[in-house]
């Protein structure tokens, strides 16, 4: 269940949202202009199903409300990580979701993502963080790739070493603030959800600028010239 | 720097399948090795870098017409998306919207995000799917190649399915969570990661073919890939609202009726094969043949 | 990682190259990449070696030596990132390198 709290800091002006397993989808008003609301709840799992569900909604909205923002509450454990999901093609399926978020944001639905909750790997990329640049998060959310003591199994670094090294640097570690730094995030919205809200549909633009911003706040400091230059080549 | 060693493009490093691929002496790499443009991050893990980053990019013919290309040396840190590498391919796809090349060819060979820069590789993926989605928006086709040892996992496995087009050998696995990894947060019952022939069966090319993810099965050559390629530089491509719908009926359809199934040989026998064991033994045309005798060649 | 440079030189060394640079090599576990280019150093040959595996400078000097002693050349920077290749592997990707800088494949 999305918490009714965190959706009534959104839209202190009304919203209606149904959750259907982990799947939430809705509308809110935010100074009387309709948002559509797409979500997943309960740090789920996406799968195929979670996947078709999801993509259902989006094109929905394509359908039968054209410019109409969405705003994206992203909640999930990761991709579902099973030997069916696999044999029935799941980078295809989630290949596919990005495909229609993309479509939409191309097609004129400001696409705004919120981290409200977690953000893993997979689960990220095909909800959340596939097809936006507009990615923020709220207070407490937990964006990662990987925890630290899996990191440690998978490349035998001893956990020790790694923690000390995640104090220094941002590149590997979890965290909000690890993701603000390396431009995976926007924003970390702590408190007046409708405010900050308002303010991103205000400032939204269409373009990929977090290389530059992960410049400038010293989390990636190649990325961005590095595109340049061979650009420009 | 033409292939020696055999003809394998599972063996051939990513300067050789490049070499192979274009038309003779027309590549023209972009921030060769010389630029040293290493990784900032590998140093603190006392991991040496590579002079590209694992990546190579740059620009060429194929059967006369310009493209922009990139291959994945899947030798270096498993062919990982680091910042350095990730941004290398962006700028190559970027650049690609302003020289409008006849494609894009992209030779993936690779595990995923390199978890020492994990958060780097992960925002790296997604601004990657982001520029090949602008290239699909404006229709140059960005062609999708896998046949090398890591194939393509995790991040990769996910920007291998945004592409136009996939080509690939029967060696080539496609994935998101990979079977080591499906095993060690599972169990072994629920992945057996040593086991080749589950592996293959379940995310190999084949696989992957009869489920039209992969486009056409290629044989294990630099030069049989290349003339696919050329083939496939004369398709249409593009991404509308309609196609997306057919998509989505589709995966729907294969939910519907392939789930529950416990392995890809049962898969096959639903699919209509008789013999779905013979598949694995099968040549690529003999498979192609058989597809098309069993299902009239229909996508599901 | 260590970091060793070392400058050699050689009498009458041999600086005519068909190409400006060449790569030979891959960096996985147990090989190496060597970057050689041609670079105006009055007739001197630099090695600048990163190196994942610590304590062998003196094992990196012999290789170099039997490279230099060999091919005798000239105006070379040779660049290498080694993770952990041995002696023999070194030597083979250093003479691939040069073969092909002197037109060889």
């Amino acid at each position: 269940m999305l918490a009714n709290d965190l959706l009534k800091q959104f839209f202190p002006d009304g919203f209606d949202v149904k959750t259907t397993d982990s799947i939430v989808f809705g509308a809110g008003q935010i100074n009387s202009q309709e948002i559509a609301i797409i979500g997943t709840c309960g740090h789920a799992l996406i799968g195929a199903k979670e996947i078709l569900a999801l993509g259902d909604k989006f094109l929905e909205i394509i359908k039968s409300k054209p410019g109409c923002p969405i705003l994206m509450l992203v909640d999930n454990n990761g991709q579902r990580m099973a030997l069916e999901e696999e044999l029935l093609g799941l980078p295809q399926y989630i290949g596919h979701l990005i495909s229609i978020q993309d479509f939409a944001r191309r097609n004129g639905h400001k696409v705004i993502s919120v981290v409200y909750g977690n953000a893993v790997a997979g689960g990220f990329i095909a909800f959340g963080m596939g097809a936006q640049s507009r990615i923020y998060a709220t207070d407490g959310a937990s964006p990662s790739v990987m925890n630290l003591p899996a990191i440690s199994r998978v490349t035998k670094l001893p956990l020790e070493k790694l923690e000390e090294l995640g104090k220094t640097v941002p590149v590997f570690a979890p965290g909000c603030e690890n993701f603000y730094k390396m431009g995976g995030l926007l924003g970390i919205w702590k408190d007046k959800l409708h405010e900050r809200l308002q303010e991103a549909l205000d400032k939204y633009g269409e373009d990929d600028n977090r290389a530059e911003i992960a410049l400038e706040r010293g989390g990636r400091t190649e990325a961005f010239n590095i595109i340049n230059e061979v650009i420009n080549a | 720097m033409k292939l020696k060693i055999g003809k394998s493009y599972y063996e051939a490093t990513a300067r050789q399948r490049i070499a192979c691929i274009l038309d003779n002496g027309t590549f023209k790499e972009i921030l060769p090795p010389q630029e040293k443009k290493i990784s900032p991050h590998l140093e603190m893990f006392n991991i040496p870098v590579a002079f590209d980053d694992g990546v190579v990019v740059g620009e060429g013919q194929i059967d006369g017409k310009p493209v922009s290309i990139l291959a994945q040396e899947g030798k270096f840190m498993g062919g990982a998306f680091g910042e350095v590498h990730s941004a290398k391919i962006t700028g190559l796809l970027k650049r690609s919207l302003r020289t409008k090349p006849a494609a894009v060819v992209c030779l993936w060979d690779s595990g995923g995000v390199r978890l020492q820069e994990a958060n780097a590789g992960e925002i790296g993926v997604t601004e990657i799917i982001r520029s090949i989605f602008d290239l699909r928006a404006v229709n140059i086709p960005v062609i999708g190649v896998v046949g090398g040892s890591c194939g393509c996992f995790g991040g990769a496995g996910i920007i291998s399915a945004c592409c136009d087009v996939l080509l690939c050998s029967e060696e080539a696995r496609i994935g998101v969570s990979g079977p080591e990894v499906i095993e060690t947060t599972m169990g072994v019952d629920a992945f057996d990661s040593r086991d080749k022939a589950l592996v293959w069966r379940t995310t190999g090319g084949k696989n992957r073919y009869l489920f039209g993810f992969v486009k056409t099965l290629v044989e294990n050559t630099p030069d049989a890939f290349r003339a696919e390629i050329i083939k496939e530089m004369k398709e249409p491509c593009g991404l509308a609202l309609e196609q997306i719908e057919q998509k989505h009926a589709a995966l729907k359809k294969r939910l519907e009726d392939f789930s529950g199934l416990g392995d890809a040989l049962e898969i096959w026998a639903k699919m209509g094969f008789e013999k779905p064991e013979e598949i694995p033994g099968m040549s690529e045309k003999e498979l192609a043949e058989e597809f098309k005798r069993v299902s009239g060649g229909i996508i599901c | 990682m260590e970091h060793i440079s070392l400058e050699k030189e050689t009498k009458s060394p041999d600086i005519a190259f068909s190409k400006a640079s060449s790569l030979r090599g891959v960096v996985s576990s147990g090989n190496l990449e060597v970057l050689i280019e041609i670079k105006e150093l009055g007739g001197k040959c630099r090695f600048e070696i990163d190196t994942a595996a610590d304590g062998f400078g003196k094992t990196w000097k012999a290789v170099i030596d039997d490279f230099m002693e060999r091919r005798k050349p000239g105006n070379l920077l040779v660049s290498i990132n080694d993770y952990a290749a041995s002696p023999d592997v070194v030597g083979l990707r250093l003479d691939q390198a040069y073969e092909d800088l002197k037109g060889g494949e």
